[in-house]
């Protein structure tokens, strides 16, 4: 229809239910296109929440897709502001706007099946050593090597996720994909939240990217950090409410907590770790770990309760926000119904070192009242009286739930206070 | 445990800063973090460069937890930037193991009394000369140092070399 149009040949436009279009050129069509990226639409975004939440069968590829586009426009924004900070000339400007997209795009390309809930058998921390090796090999490799005429290959993408990087053009770079204000963070909010249908996680994102501004940092140490004017206060906290919400109500909720266990279990015992030869990870998908659980529906315990629906039941819970004491208590009575109940199946879910920090967030904000930069947690009344998450629960199966809670609610009442 | 080391380590770090300064801040503490993991003492944190030098994402969760824990205190400057630690009320339960507390002495006396500043241009010229390491055996002074003030600008050469000949007097370089 538009043939002969430059522009029509070089983009395409794709259609997505969190950000509208979202365009991309040839060779970012190229990687979409190759076996690594187009693995990444049957890795689900949240694992088995779909078993919670029905929507929520979203995948790490749309995800990637909107990374690339919320970055591009945090990117977009901060230019069009601070060009001159920057001193940055027009090839400059283009070769960092592809390098973020690309990184953006490629961020979750060693993702394992079932994105986080499967991170233990990769033996490593997390998936970014994966992820740098697929980048540094065929077929990618030689796709971002496409880009050689802005001036990035395949060593730069790899080098934008590296530690070891020493390059001043990435560490600015960076904190779009990975600061408190990343472009990750409001795709997953967004996306999660749509899926899911939870309403809580969604935020005005138009104004908070374009609130966006560099400002010399406060510290008098002279690096430009990006920061919120003072209009974008209220969609900063809305950000920061979404992902609190988001996680008491959806990264939380104790059946997909349940679920998570129960895949991570079988996964340790029928694969054990996943294989380190690239051709063969990337045969490893949620499809081939449902398969595996179809193998095992009839003689493994979590195989049968993920696909019939039948988790472990919650017996116990502190509530959302524990103190000092009641962490001890807690971690007693733990001790104590392990004794009393040997030999019955069951598990703690301990939420403590889970990513879920909101207090004291860093990010500065314009002040309305002094005109300088402030603290965004000592200027918001809200995000101020956040507290952290810390919740722990006690789950097991159906058979023993009624006594064991029986037992967790006489402890914590009464037996737990009597040494305190 | 290895999260239980971790902490130890931090704990002793800012009993032992304390003893030097009342100042110590979230940046400073990444740094001195960073130089003792250097020191060869495995915490296993991932560093990487961020706004003032190595950063590690993992130790400022980690901070976080410990000022949820009462580990850690980290109350908000008065300035109005920036944060001031302190051992917490639960922090006195950590010690570190002993043949650590060598390597915390040698850290604490080689940078407990740097300022932020110092800390920052210090911390990036050691992490930058550890790379270039990889690709030279001996990067020599200037390279280090014209890499450093392309990735921190507003420092002078003159402050910056003052930083990697002082490095060099402790012999991390």
């Amino acid at each position: 229809m538009s043939e002969g149009l430059p522009l029509s040949e070089a983009l395409t436009i794709i259609r997505d239910p969190v950000h509208g279009f979202i365009k991309l050129n040839k060779t970012e069509m190229a990687i979409v296109a190759s076996r690594p990226f187009q693995r990444l639409r049957y890795i689900r975004q949240l694992a088995l929440t779909n078993l919670v939440y029905p929507g929520a069968e979203h995948s790490r590829f749309a995800h990637s897709l909107g990374v690339m586009n919320f970055a591009t426009r945090i990117y977009d924004t901060l230019l069009e502001k601070h060009r001159d900070l920057l001193g940055w000339n027009q090839q400059r400007i283009e070769k960092n706007r592809q390098l973020l997209r690309l990184a953006a795009l490629l961020h979750d390309i060693g993702h394992g099946p079932f994105s986080h809930a499967s991170e233990e058998l990769l033996g490593e921390k997390d998936h970014e050593p994966i992820s740098s090796r697929l980048m540094s090999a065929k077929p990618l490799s030689d796709l971002i090597d496409g880009f050689a005429g802005v001036g990035i290959t395949a060593k730069d993408v790899v080098a934008f996720f590296s530690a070891e990087s020493i390059d001043p053009d990435i560490a600015f770079l960076r904190e779009i994909y990975s600061g408190e204000l990343d472009a990750d963070k409001l795709d997953y909010l967004l996306r999660d939240s749509l899926y899911t249908g939870v309403h809580y996680g969604r935020f005005d994102f138009e104004r908070l990217i374009n609130s966006l501004i560099l400002i010399e940092d406060p510290k008098g140490f002279g690096n430009n950090i990006v920061a919120v004017e003072y209009g974008g206060l209220h969609a900063l906290e809305a950000l920061v409410l979404a992902r609190y919400f988001m996680f008491t109500q959806v990264y939380f909720h104790k059946i997909r907590r349940a679920f998570d266990h129960h895949l991570l279990e079988f996964l340790k015992r029928y694969v054990g770790k996943y294989p380190t030869s690239l051709s063969e990870y990337l045969d490893w998908d949620d499809n081939r770990v449902f398969a595996l659980l179809q193998k095992h529906r009839k003689n493994d315990d979590n195989a049968r309760r993920i696909l019939e629906r039948k988790p472990f039941k919650e017996a116990f819970t502190t509530h959302e926000h524990i103190n000092d004491e009641q962490r001890t208590r807690f971690q007693w009575m733990w001790k104590e119904v392990r004794n009393n109940f040997k030999g019955v199946s069951m598990f703690c879910d301990t939420a403590e070192k889970s990513p879920h920090k909101f207090e004291k967030v860093s990010t500065y904000i314009m002040s309305r009242t002094t005109e300088k930069p402030a603290l965004v947690w000592k200027e918001s009344g809200i995000i101020k009286e956040l507290k952290n998450i810390e919740q722990y629960r006690i789950f097991v199966g159906e058979t023993h739930r009624k006594k064991i809670h029986e037992f967790c609610q006489d402890f914590w009442l009464n037996q737990g206070k009597k040494t305190e | 445990m290895a999260q239980d080391m971790r902490r130890e380590a931090i704990i002793s770090l800012v009993q032992g800063v304390h003893k030097k300064t009342d100042q110590l801040g979230k940046i400073q503490l990444q740094k001195l973090v960073y130089f003792l993991q250097e020191a060869g003492v495995p915490l296993d944190y991932k560093f990487e460069i961020y706004h003032y030098g190595p950063y590690s994402f993992e130790l400022a969760d980690e901070m976080s937890s410990m000022d949820s824990l009462g580990v850690l205190s980290v109350a908000a400057d008065p300035s109005g930037y920036g944060f001031n630690i302190n051992v917490g009320s639960h922090g006195s339960k950590y010690r570190i193991d002993k043949r650590y507390l060598p390597k915390i002495d040698d850290v604490i006396s080689n940078f407990g009394a740097d300022t932020p500043a110092k800390l920052e241009v210090k911390s990036t010229v050691h992490f930058v000369n550890k790379v270039l390491k990889k690709q030279v055996r001996n990067p020599q002074e200037k390279v280090v140092v014209a890499k450093v003030r392309e990735l921190k600008p507003r420092f002078t050469e003159a402050f910056i070399s003052e930083c990697f000949h002082e490095l060099k007097g402790v012999r991390l370089i």
